[in-house]
């Protein structure tokens, strides 16, 4: 962040972030069809810096997504395909004894999580244990081995995807790890339209050719940018209100997150939607977060945040319903009927 | 002051003015709900909703009006936040006002100042279309309607009625009131007899009038007078003396066999008390002088007739003493009116012997009067006679007294009767007396030419047929064999008719020149048959 920058560098710099991002955007669409909010909300929690969980049925095309973004992005790319015999020093690496002019020393053989974008393939199929090894890389983006911490190299986002169905022999997530992605984004089924497309596009020998248009130093300048971005007290009490109210024992809390939900968002959910709408605003073309914008980064960046109790597993509630109630709860500032009254038309 | 914060007085105002709307149509709801309920109030009373309710109703209505758009406010903080939703700026004024209220300058704070000034130049606060409060409309219209039917509809009926009744009621037990006032007073001066007078005076009626309450409920009222006519009722049953005048009828019935004691005879059986005390004045003795000779003749000629008064009397006071050993217990015994005659005519007997022996000793040859001890004896029993004499007298002036004094009562006792009829509405007038004129003096009009009833109309096959059977109700169940004209109806008819003026003349309650009345209307419609019966005869 650069608190010097005059009104045109950063006005410059804002034209940089949403020029760059269109870019980037076109760049993934030559590929990815469908899925044009998945991607928006994929580059916006690289943008911010935040790691993406990645929730659709098989061939849907989360992989192809994630590889693509990192043609895209000019950056390094890992691929990690989770199965359950998968070691946390499969990912993060180990030391390894080697030669060195007939001296035998430990040389630290980096893992697969040494690059700039690491796809977690399938996640919830290793074992906590090993899921727990992405804990550390993710919060600090460093990995400690043999009391020896290695930094990662910036950016650095992890891309994980998991299939929602098959739960065979799967390890759900633990709580503390959910915690750490900044988005949970459901890939949905593509339209008719879109379905014929991908068609098109894959069914030949020809595949579109991915050009990198950023790189990762053009993803922490606008990083940077989105977070100079200012948001009113008005509007970040409006945050504020909507996470709390996922808690049930928030007087604020709608009576279905009050009966179904047993523990609501962190403040780490709060902080992901600031930096969301921040760069969603910019994105739009504002200068300032406004409550569309959170209402708008809201689900995807609390659905995972939120657990459901006893009685909402059993009814099949899903998470995706409790926010929505409490966005339709909060949605007004304050309770003013004058507010409400008049909407716009 | 900055574009923002004109635009922002813009748009308050227009806030404000919608907001006063709002109370306004609000504040004329409530208003009209309460000139309508007050205006129902008025009609479910009966009553004609009053133009002054609603005057003050308008005039109420335009101080509120005035005083809500003096009142009425709108904050900055509302108008902000009506501007971002109005025209999408997406909390733009709202987050522009923030940053300049936290001296926030520079950078992303400048450019968003820009750019919400660049959008707020696109629009103007006059654009900006509030809602109309249409369901307050709605809700008011209905209340209008609601007020312009109850200033349309007539007052309840019922209601209007029923305060009519209260009023007449009302006017009703006030005149009924000043009425018997008025009679009793008239009352009061008809009676000249001090005994008559003294008697009215026991019996109250001053206080049991002051005791009637003008009021608006008919059946207070009727209780009032059915209560008064009780009392009344009391009081004259308390001058019952049927026992006295059933023995003084008895001694009439005795005296009239004697017939120098006719007049006597005939006063007592038509109840002339006051007449036969005046009679039974001149029957008595004159005090006789000092020698005692001379009127000792005349005296014995007036003892005579008094011996025969008094005997006849007393035996009619002994026979109903025969007869009230028969009676049932509890019946009324006069003790003292019988007491009083037997002595009287024992005092008489006495005297009578006194004077017989008085007239022995100056037949005897003796020549000798009466000895001044015999004198003064004699004078004694005369005056003791006198006395009783007097007594007698002064109870037939009582009976005299309470007799008419218990017609009067009887008579505002009737007044009383048809006050409560006039109260519930069956008589037009209070005091008027029943069946118009006196009975042989209405119109001819209304006279009737001959008696249907007692006129063969020729109809003699309804006599025909078997009992109990056909339809008609009118048929005859019972009638004499044969075939001649049956008279059997006329004379049931005749005997129904004298059964129902034997009947009246036996009321007490009947004024004697009401029963006079029917006693002659009886007499003059059989006139021309006794004539031809005593023509046949």
């Amino acid at each position: 962040m650069s608190p010097t920058r005059s009104v045109i560098e950063t006005e410059k710099a804002a034209e940089h972030f949403r020029e760059t991002f269109t870019e980037i955007q076109e760049e993934i669409s030559k590929f990815i069809v469908g899925q044009e909010n998945v991607i928006e909300h994929v580059l916006i929690a690289i943008l911010a810096g935040g790691h993406v969980l990645l929730e659709g049925v098989p061939g849907l095309g989360k992989t192809a997504l994630v590889t693509t973004i990192s043609k895209a992005l000019d950056l390094k790319f890992q691929r990690v395909q989770f199965t359950p015999d998968l070691l946390p020093a499969d990912i993060v690496g180990t030391q390894i004894l080697v030669d060195r002019g007939g001296e035998k020393v430990f040389e630290f053989q980096q893992g697969p999580v040494f690059c700039n974008i690491l796809l977690a393939d399938e996640i919830n199929r290793a074992t906590p244990k090993t899921q727990s090894a992405l804990l550390e890389t993710m919060q600090e983006a460093s990995v400690t081995v043999a009391n020896i911490s290695h930094q990662l190299e910036k950016p650095f986002f992890v891309l994980a995807t998991q299939n929602p169905i098959e739960n065979d022999g799967t390890y759900p997530l633990p709580e503390a790890q959910l915690d750490r992605f900044f988005f949970k984004l459901n890939v949905e089924l593509p339209g008719h339209e879109d379905f014929m497309e991908i068609l098109n596009r894959t069914g030949g020998n020809q595949a579109p050719n991915i050009q990198s248009v950023a790189s990762g130093q053009d993803i922490i300048k606008m990083g940077e940018t989105l977070r100079e971005v200012p948001i009113a007290a008005e509007v970040q009490d409006y945050l504020v209100r909507v996470v709390r109210a996922t808690h049930a024992q928030d007087p604020n809390a709608p009576g279905d997150v009050k009966s179904y939900v047993r523990h609501g968002a962190s403040p780490r959910g709060a902080q992901a939607i600031l930096a969301a709408s921040r760069a969603r605003a910019l994105l739009k073309g504002r200068y300032h977060v406004a409550t569309e914008d959170i209402a708008a980064m809201a689900l995807p960046a609390l659905r995972h945040r939120l657990i459901l109790s006893f009685e909402g597993e059993a009814e099949g509630v899903l998470t995706d319903q409790m926010v929505s109630a409490v966005l339709e709860q909060a949605h007004t500032p304050d309770d003013d009927s004058v507010y409400s009254d008049y909407q716009i038309r | 002051m900055s574009s923002v914060e004109s635009f922002l007085v813009g748009i308050r105002r227009r806030l404000v003015f919608h907001q006063a709307l709002r109370w306004a149509m609000g504040c004329l709801i409530a208003l009209g709900l309460v000139v309508a309920a007050v205006a129902a109030g008025f009609l479910l009373q009966g009553l004609t909703v009053p133009a002054a309710v609603y005057w003050w109703g308008i005039l109420v209505g335009i101080v509120a009006i005035g005083l809500v758009f003096v009142v009425a406010k709108a904050s900055t903080e509302k108008a902000q936040r009506l501007a971002d939703n109005y025209f999408d700026l997406k909390d733009g004024v709202t987050s522009a006002r923030r940053f300049a209220s936290e001296s926030r300058e520079g950078g992303m704070y400048t450019l968003q100042r820009r750019q919400i000034e660049t959008a707020l130049e696109e629009v103007r606060p006059q654009a900006m279309r509030l809602p109309f409060p249409s369901l307050l409309a709605v809700v008011l219209a209905f209340v209008g309607l609601a007020v312009l039917i109850t200033g349309i509809l007539p007052p309840l009926a019922s209601k209007v009625a029923e305060r009519a009744a209260e009023a007449e009621t009302l006017a009703k037990s006030e005149d009924l009131k000043a009425g018997l006032e008025e009679a009793l007073e008239t009352l009061e001066r008809e009676i000249t007899d001090p005994e008559e007078r003294a008697l009215l005076q026991e019996a109250n009626l001053r206080e049991m009038l002051k005791d009637l309450q003008e009021t608006t409920d008919l059946k207070d009222a009727m209780r009032q007078y059915a209560a008064l006519e009780r009392r009344v009722a009391q009081s004259s049953e308390r001058l019952e003396q049927r026992r006295d005048e059933q023995l003084l009828a008895r001694a009439g019935d005795e005296l009239f066999k004697e017939m120098e004691h006719r007049k006597l005879a005939d006063q007592l059986k038509t109840q002339k008390y006051k007449d036969a005390a005046k009679r039974l004045k001149e029957l008595q003795l004159q005090q006789p002088d000092a020698s005692g000779k001379n009127s000792l003749a005349e005296k014995r000629e007036r003892l005579k007739k008094l011996r025969s008064a008094t005997r006849r009397m007393a035996a009619a006071s002994r026979s109903g003493q025969r007869k009230r050993s028969n009676q049932k217990p509890g019946e009324e015994v006069s003790e003292e009116l019988a007491k009083l005659l037997e002595k009287l005519d024992e005092l008489v007997s006495k005297l009578g012997l006194a004077m017989e022996d008085a007239d022995l000793d100056a037949q005897d040859g003796s020549g000798k009067s009466m000895t001044p001890e015999e004198l003064q004896k004699l004078l004694e029993q005369m005056e003791q006679l006198e006395k009783n004499m007097d007594q007698l007298g002064s109870k037939l002036r009582e009976m005299d007294a309470k007799k008419k004094l218990q017609g009067r009562l009887k008579m505002l006792g009737m007044r009383l009767s048809k006050a409560q009829g006039y109260l519930a509405g069956n008589l037009n007038s209070p005091f008027a007396s029943p069946g118009g004129q006196k009975p042989g003096t209405g119109s001819s009009e209304s006279r009737r030419k001959e008696r249907d009833a007692l006129v063969d109309n020729g109809q003699n096959t309804q006599l025909k047929g078997i009992k109990g059977i056909g339809p008609s109700q009118t048929q005859i169940e019972e009638a004499n064999e044969g075939s001649a004209i049956s008279s059997r109806q006329a004379e049931e008819v005749e005997r129904s008719f004298a059964k129902q003026l034997e009947a009246f003349v036996r009321r007490e309650d009947v004024p004697e020149d009401v029963k006079d009345g029917v006693r002659d209307y009886f007499t003059k419609i059989h006139q021309p048959e006794d004539k031809t019966n005593e023509t046949t005869n």
